[in-house]
């Protein structure tokens, strides 16, 4: 008898590892003793977690071909051993009981009829149908009139497949992902002050940083990994500060040395009154600045992404002008002094001293500061202007590319990064920061693609919120959504996106995993395979790439969206879709479908079978005879490699925790532009901002201007809307965790207790939510975890039977034409 | 064989002020003990349950105590010989 048992035995366990996860010195390894498969009878293999942007790495354990448990990668430099609460649950996304498994189409009297139930039909029918669709549609209205609403949830090479099928097979840039409701703005601030997207930074920069400054969003519930690694920094270094704005007190406020609520736009404000003060206090890093930056004035006035006849865009004098011209120095501090401590102070509601110490932070050339922003600066109707403003801040204290000085844009989805937008599938771009527009990126593009000249058309194609104009105008007649949920996502539900989807002239096709509120709005609905159902790769939002296998078959019937891309390519010759000039021009292309122009083309389908896993499945490259993701990926990769983007082989990536683009001769790049660490800067330099022809980063002088809608004796309410920890965006795989639904079943309308009491609600009251546009219920909330001040309500989204969308306004950035889902006018009445 | 028993560790950080309040929280919740504390704040708590639910709920309780930066779930066992002699 040893007298220990075995729940001893486990408790030694769990506390081992977490001592190991803290960073508390234990003896034994936990991750060793956590995958010990005698121990548990479980197959441990990494991937990279499903959910947000942070890419925490997961160690997933199999047993009979089911995946039975998660738990954070001891081995991870993201997150080293952590996991939250949402990524805990991973084990159980897969298995909701609702899982789609044959796809269904609308139909009656055994055909397909827009007004009929859905039934069972196979893949052949479906693709049958959606093939005869697309090429009436294309034959009678041209590239135009088909469209692909995309995810940051694709894997690399489901979204570079979908691409290149839309951009070179169908020739139609009405590509777009739902990272334009999330990122767009935080690529537009990117490419407009440095010419290159994505941060220089890394999250190495949390345990070098003085003080973090926190713009308008809420890590301790959206990105807690991230922030526990903040929250160590600051409470083992007791002079580091932490400043967290926003729009209402959340729960990143307690741990906040300086906090302040602001109103919602003055961000704004605020942003350019710490350049003033920067200024007016002599902090300027003139050496820096001298050597590193122009200053430009850009447009103003500049609209708000409605409708072209709406008042608001006929009224502005530069609608959508994304153009600057240059100015000095001297010019631009001209054009902040009206930025004031009083005016800020006065307009955005915090109070004065809070202000000056948050601008002190930047100002000390003796603190290193890290920015770190998502949601609240990118859905704005100036988010772009407001991305270049914190880039402002940091360029002229020369606070940037260095350990610890970090302007650092957070993303939302778990491959924002490395699908959407390293692979370019916005109705702008091509991969590897290529656009449309340029006749020399599209040659880039057709060159790597082996595709006639002129086959990539140089037109922009529609962004999120304009596809769904133009299925509402009839102008987009074939749609494919695939993963993402975006009649849930999508601003003024009601107004602009339902009536697109059930317009009889349209032919909607959703490919997901459950039946989610789109699937619903469908008329074709493809079953999914999802995450570890298939191999994968994402690229988080510190530039990290990472890889996972196959770790469990899909269900019976469902196929990963890369394999739906592939499959439905066959069905097309390029007669089908191209014009005739390019086919005379080169009629070595004649007769092929596009399956063999774009995916069996030499290249993609150059990596045999044999090169596979002995130890994982693959149900695509079974199917098709090739191992396909090896083939899209390096095909891929040549976009990159040499111009700054460089990717390391495939077969790396599925050996490490994940790399840091660009890597080059095998190395990672943590800071970019600084010489010490960048490859790509040259000739002895310390910073070069290579993404601009002169190496030089721009300050924008951008003013404040008023929200498209703000509040009024009839809609006298803010309305922002957001996430919670439990949930993930709309809910469909969080929700079908019975853990997490039963944790936070119910979206609630958060507002402070003096306005409810005022209304006569009492806390748990039903209430009606009006805007201009829809209503629905909710509940009131007058206690925790989000406190808004008097005169704004929260609302998150993820409840898919209260779809706070048909409230939002479709207002956008109008250089991202990413929707503003913080700020429109409601009213709230007792239901 | 016994009914299934579920054994975890969370990694909480509370702010080191409100440590002492954030440990009296925690151990009103039944079949918590905190197994460890650093002195700064942070505190390892080792759960054992009937459910998995429980686990959850005591971890976002946990989250949304006032004076709690974060908890994180770290490792997770679920066993049904508790009872049982280590070998």
């Amino acid at each position: 008898m040893s007298g220990i048992s075995r729940r001893d035995v486990i408790k030694a366990q769990a506390l081992a590892a977490a001592a190991a996860a803290a960073g508390v010195a234990v003896p034994a390894s936990a991750q060793n003793l956590v995958t010990d498969a005698s121990l548990t009878d479980l197959k441990w293999s990494k991937a990279a977690c499903r959910f947000c942007g942070t890419g925490c790495s997961i160690m997933v354990a199999t047993k009979a071909g089911r995946v039975v448990a998660t738990h954070g990668d001891a081995e991870s430099e993201v997150n080293r051993g952590l996991n939250c609460v949402k990524g805990y649950f991973l084990s159980k996304i897969m298995y909701g009981s609702d899982r789609l498994t044959t796809p269904l189409l609308r139909k009656k009297n055994g055909k397909f009829d827009k007004d009929g139930e859905f039934e069972s039909v196979s893949w052949d029918e479906a693709f049958d149908v959606m093939a005869e669709k697309w090429k009436a549609t294309l034959k009678a209205k041209g590239p135009k009139a088909v469209g692909m609403f995309g995810s940051g949830q694709w894997t690399v090479w489901e979204g570079y497949a979908a691409s290149k099928l839309m951009k070179a097979g169908f020739r139609s840039n009405n590509i777009d992902p739902n990272a334009r409701h999330c990122m767009a703005s935080a690529v537009g601030g990117f490419i407009r002050t440095f010419g290159i997207d994505e941060p220089m930074g890394c999250y190495d920069d949390f345990e070098h940083a003085d003080a973090f400054v926190v713009w308008g969003a809420n890590m301790a519930e959206m990105h807690p990994i991230l922030w526990t690694r903040l929250a160590d920094r600051r409470l083992s270094h007791p002079h580091v500060k932490v400043a967290v704005l926003s729009t209402f007190e959340n729960r990143s406020f307690d741990l906040a040395d300086i906090p302040a609520v602001f109103t919602p736009q003055t961000d704004l404000i605020i942003a350019n009154y710490v350049a003033n003060h920067i200024i007016q206090s002599g902090a300027v890093n003139e050496e820096f600045v001298s050597q590193y930056v122009n200053f430009r004035k850009g447009a103003q006035d500049i609209g708000y992404g409605l409708r072209p006849d709406n008042p608001l865009e006929m009224a502005a004098a530069n609608a959508g002008s994304g153009a600057s011209e240059p100015m000095s120095m001297e010019e631009f501090a001209e054009f902040v002094k009206p930025y004031t401590l009083d005016y800020a102070a006065e307009k955005s509601g915090v109070p004065k001293e809070r202000l000056q110490e948050i601008a002190e932070l930047y100002a000390d050339p003796d603190r290193k500061v890290m920015s770190l922003w998502t949601m609240g600066v990118n859905q704005h109707t100036r988010g772009v202007w407001m991305n270049n403003l914190i880039y402002n801040i940091h360029l002229m204290t020369g606070k940037i590319s260095q350990p610890g000085n970090s302007p650092f844009s957070l993303t939302g989805q778990p491959s924002a990064c490395g699908t959407a937008r390293e692979v370019g599938t916005f109705s702008h771009r091509l991969p590897a920061d290529l656009v449309v527009k340029n006749p020399e990126h599209r040659e880039i593009a057709e060159t790597i693609w082996q595709l006639p000249t002129g086959t990539v058309p140089g037109w922009v194609g529609a962004h999120a919120v304009l596809q769904n104009r133009m299925l509402k105008d009839g102008e987009i007649n074939c749609y494919w959504v695939q993963v993402n949920n975006n009649m849930q996502a999508a601003p003024n539900m009601m107004q602009e996106g339902l009536p697109g989807y059930r317009n009889p002239d349209n032919f909607i096709v959703v490919s997901d995993a459950y039946p989610t509120v789109t699937a619903e709005a469908a008329d074709l609905v493809l079953p999914t395979a999802m995450w570890v159902e298939k191999e994968g790769a994402y690229g988080n939002a510190e530039r990290r790439t990472q890889f996972w296998h196959q770790l469990v078959s899909p269900p019976e019937g469902a196929m990963s969206d890369m394999w739906q891309v592939v499959e439905f390519s066959k069905r097309f010759k390029t007669e089908d879709v191209w014009p005739e000039e390019i086919l005379n021009a080169s009629p070595n292309y004649k007769g092929k479908t596009l399956y063999e122009v774009l995916f069996a083309n030499g290249k993609v389908d150059a990596y045999p079978n044999d090169q596979l896993s002995k130890e994982y499945g693959n149900h695509e490259a079974e199917d098709f005879g090739f191992y396909i993701q090896k083939g899209l990926f390096e095909e891929y990769a040549a976009f990159g490699r040499g111009h700054g983007h460089d990717l390391a082989d495939f077969d790396t990536y599925h050996e490490v925790r994940g790399l840091r683009w660009p890597v080059v001769n095998g190395k990672e790049t943590r800071w970019r532009f600084n010489g010490k660490y960048d490859p790509y800067v040259t000739d002895g330099a310390d910073f070069k901002f290579y993404g601009k022809p002169d190496g030089r980063a721009v300050v924008f002088a951008l003013p404040y201007e008023p929200p498209a809608e703000s509040p009024d004796e009839e809609y006298p309410f803010w309305l922002s809307t957001g996430r919670v920890l439990e949930h993930w965006h709309s809910g469909s795989m969080t929700q079908r965790v019975p853990e997490l639904f039963k944790a936070m079943p119910d979206a609630v309308c958060f507002m402070h207790p003096d306005d409810a009491e005022k209304l006569g609600l009492r806390r748990g009251a039903g209430v009606r939510i009006v805007s201009r546009r829809g209503e629905i219920i909710s509940r009131v909330e007058t206690r925790g975890r989000n406190k808004p001040p008097r005169g704004l309500i929260f609302v998150p989204w993820f409840d898919a039977r209260q779809l706070i969308n048909k409230v939002t306004l479709d207002a956008t950035d109008p250089l991202s034409k990413q929707t503003d889902f913080k700020k429109c006018a409601v009213r709230i009445e007792a239901a | 064989m016994t009914d299934p028993v579920h054994i975890a560790s969370l990694l909480v950080q509370s702010m080191p002020d409100r440590c002492a309040a954030v440990e009296e929280e925690i151990s009103q919740i039944p079949k918590a003990e905190i197994a460890h504390r650093d002195g700064q704040g942070r505190l390892i708590v080792i759960l054992e349950t009937a459910s998995e639910a429980e686990i959850v709920k005591a971890l976002i309780d946990i989250q949304l105590f006032t004076g709690v930066v974060s908890a994180s779930l770290v490792y997770h066992q679920m066993d049904e010989d508790l009872a049982s002699e280590a070998c």
